[in-house]
């Protein structure tokens, strides 16, 4: 009925070939039993939170059937033009995708390009690894007090707070793909006397591109926490704004909503990560499975 | 194995839900026989608690009362209703929020409200001593700060901002707490900050205040207590705290105790008496008058926070009213 790819992710059955009824018929079915399989135990949970919640009555966690309601109320609206979206997603999640855009890809840019420098120059790794280590080690959102004092109740504070965040799985899993390449392959490059940028493009960045992929994967989901950890404090627009602002209102549908809204966003991110990764590193992916093959 | 591992993950998840959502939220631990323990949320040294506590006056009612700190007035009516607390420590318009929300809960004890002329004012809009902000209308796009959105002192200075034409929604409020507010002023971060002047600091100094908002905005319960209609309704305890806390009330404007009251209250927070001495403070008021209380919820109406006027009857019961 289903099929495993190389990474264990179950992938939908091939559909046959010619177009007929019970061909339709028999695809449906099977792409319900796909989803039934993933989707049950969430199916389970979200039933099973909508009896609770009904039977408890609690004002602080509503029925999952009045979340719903109240995420198409608060963020969906039926303007075409506005794709759909209402004013309220225009007006908080908009500046907080944007700011999560911004810090992200600043944090791509320094932790790949920094963690190659340092993975390559082995005396400016060596210097700056206990830098590195002081840096992951402290939590960043201890920093939102100092980052209003330097760049003001901005979207620059929450821009560089999820910028210094995701920095550093990308910078540390770019310079260990850096460091970790195959012996084997950085030896034949030599023999070959690669000039230094095809030894870049053609060793190192592919080399260590699974590991860097891997950096910028982690680091989304942790710029989407630290967005809208950024935003619960000193901010005027933004989801955690939204958060706070519904939490003093006492309006806890629309905060069941807009957490329901991040965890989408969540899924929706990771998803579009999961397809680039797919294209980007497809080669990795083809090799593994010829050196499976091999075995 | 793979759907044991699952069967066993549902059922720990369906009785963590089950905890979640099935807790009692009567709240409230007080029984018969003996002094009734109640649990009380404080922000740090009410001076009233401080007195009461010191002068056994809890005791004397027959509580024995345990104090337990919270942020802010929506996690006091959450601790309330969830049973982690007894009493909660809201200012008015948080309690008539709660309530027009259909949370089931009462204010059983009024605690301060603000002074109004000819008293000295006990709050203020604070800009940095050079800033060319004079008048409400010079902070029509700027940024104020506050303790919290939506709060008590975000509506005072909305409607004072509103009584002198400026629209408050040209204004942006942000929330930041009290210890940073000066700083954020005096560094440009914000316009303005809205904060009592006992709230200052050591750099109260480099700030000062253009107009009071509280002044402006007519009688307001800057401090309430509320608890679970069920705990009203289930023991006296309630009736006997507010009788506690008037009672207290009582000694502290006696002028003869004002002295000792400061010296107890700078015990517990720290500040100098002859500071404290200095400070102007929020009038005190045990009683709770319902007209003040629809005067707010009308104040509510006007800048939108709630759709209309509630009945507001419900939420206070006799014992409590003036």
């Amino acid at each position: 009925m289903s099929a495993a790819n190389g990474t264990g992710a179950v992938t939908p059955p091939a559909a046959p070939s010619g177009v007929s009824v019970a061909g339709v018929a028999g695809r449906v079915l099977r792409g319900l039993a796909w989803a039934g399989q993933r989707l049950w135990l969430l199916a389970a949970l979200l039933v099973l939170w909508e009896v609770l919640a009904r039977q408890a009555g609690s004002l602080f966690i509503p029925p999952f059937s009045t979340i719903v309601t109240a995420f198409a109320d608060t963020w969906l609206s039926d303007r075409l033009v506005a794709l759909f979206l209402s004013d309220q997603f225009l007006a908080d999640v908009l500046p907080s995708l944007a700011r999560l855009g911004a810090g992200y890809g600043m944090a791509t840019v320094i932790g790949v390009c920094g963690g190659i420098v340092l993975g390559v120059w082995r005396q400016a790794g060596a210097f700056f690894n206990p830098l590195i280590r002081l840096g992951m080690a402290v939590p960043v959102t201890m920093l939102l007090p100092v980052a209003i004092v330097i760049f003001g109740i901005t979207s620059g504070m929450n821009i560089f707070l999820i910028a210094l965040g995701c920095l550093w799985p990308i910078l540390v899993n770019t310079y260990d793909g850096i460091r970790g390449l195959d012996t084997t392959m950085t030896t034949a490059a030599r023999s070959l006397r690669l000039s230094p940028r095809r030894h870049f493009l053609s060793v190192l960045l592919p080399g260590a591109s699974p590991s860097i992929v891997a950096g910028m994967r982690i680091s989304v989901g942790i710029g989407l926490v630290l967005m809208v950890i950024s935003e619960l404090f000193a901010a005027t627009a933004g989801l955690g704004f939204f958060i706070v602002n519904q939490q003093k209102l006492f309006r806890f549908p629309e905060l069941w909503s807009a957490i329901l809204l991040v965890a989408l966003l969540g899924i929706l991110l990771n998803g579009i990560f999961e397809l680039a990764e797919r294209s980007v590193l497809r080669w990795h992916r083809a090799a593994k499975a010829g050196a499976g093959d091999r075995r | 194995m793979r759907t044991r591992r699952m069967g066993a993950l549902t059922a720990l998840v369906t009785v963590l839900l089950s905890t979640a959502c099935g807790g009692d939220d009567s709240g409230g631990t007080a029984s018969g026989g003996g002094p009734a323990k109640v649990s009380v949320t404080t922000f740090g040294c009410e001076i009233w608690n401080t007195w009461a506590t010191a002068k056994g006056l809890f005791a004397k009612h027959g509580l024995e009362v345990e104090f337990v700190k919270s942020t802010g007035g929506s996690s006091a009516i959450a601790a309330v209703l969830s049973g982690a607390a007894d009493f909660g420590y809201v200012n008015g318009f948080t309690a008539i929020n709660a309530y027009n929300t259909g949370f089931p809960i009462q204010m059983v004890s009024g605690a301060n409200v603000n002074a109004l002329p000819p008293a000295e004012p006990a709050q203020g809009v604070f800009v940095a001593k050079d800033s060319p902000i004079k008048s409400a209308g010079d902070l029509a796009g700027k940024k104020i700060a506050v303790n919290e959105i939506n709060g008590i002192n975000q509506i005072a200075t909305s409607s004072w901002l509103s009584a002198n034409g400026v629209d408050p929604a040209s204004v942006s409020f942000v929330a930041l707490p009290y210890a940073e507010q000066v700083t954020a002023v005096v560094n440009g971060n914000v316009a303005a900050a809205q904060m009592g002047h006992q709230l200052l600091g050591a750099r109260g100094s480099e700030v000062h205040s253009i107009a009071d908002p509280f002044a402006a905005a007519g009688r307001l319960y800057i401090a309430t207590y509320v608890t679970s209609k069920d705990f009203v309704a289930k023991s006296d305890a309630a009736k006997k705290f507010h009788e506690a806390i008037k009672e207290t009330m009582a000694q502290l404007g006696d002028p003869a105790n004002t002295k000792e009251s400061f010296t107890l209250l700078s015990d517990c927070n720290k500040v100098p008496v002859e500071t404290l001495e200095k400070q102007p403070q929020n009038a005190l008021a045990p009683d709770v008058e319902m007209a003040t209380l629809n005067d707010m919820a009308k104040k509510m109406v006007d800048l939108k926070l709630i759709p209309k006027q509630p009945d507001l009857e419900p939420l206070v019961p006799d014992f409590a009213r003036s």
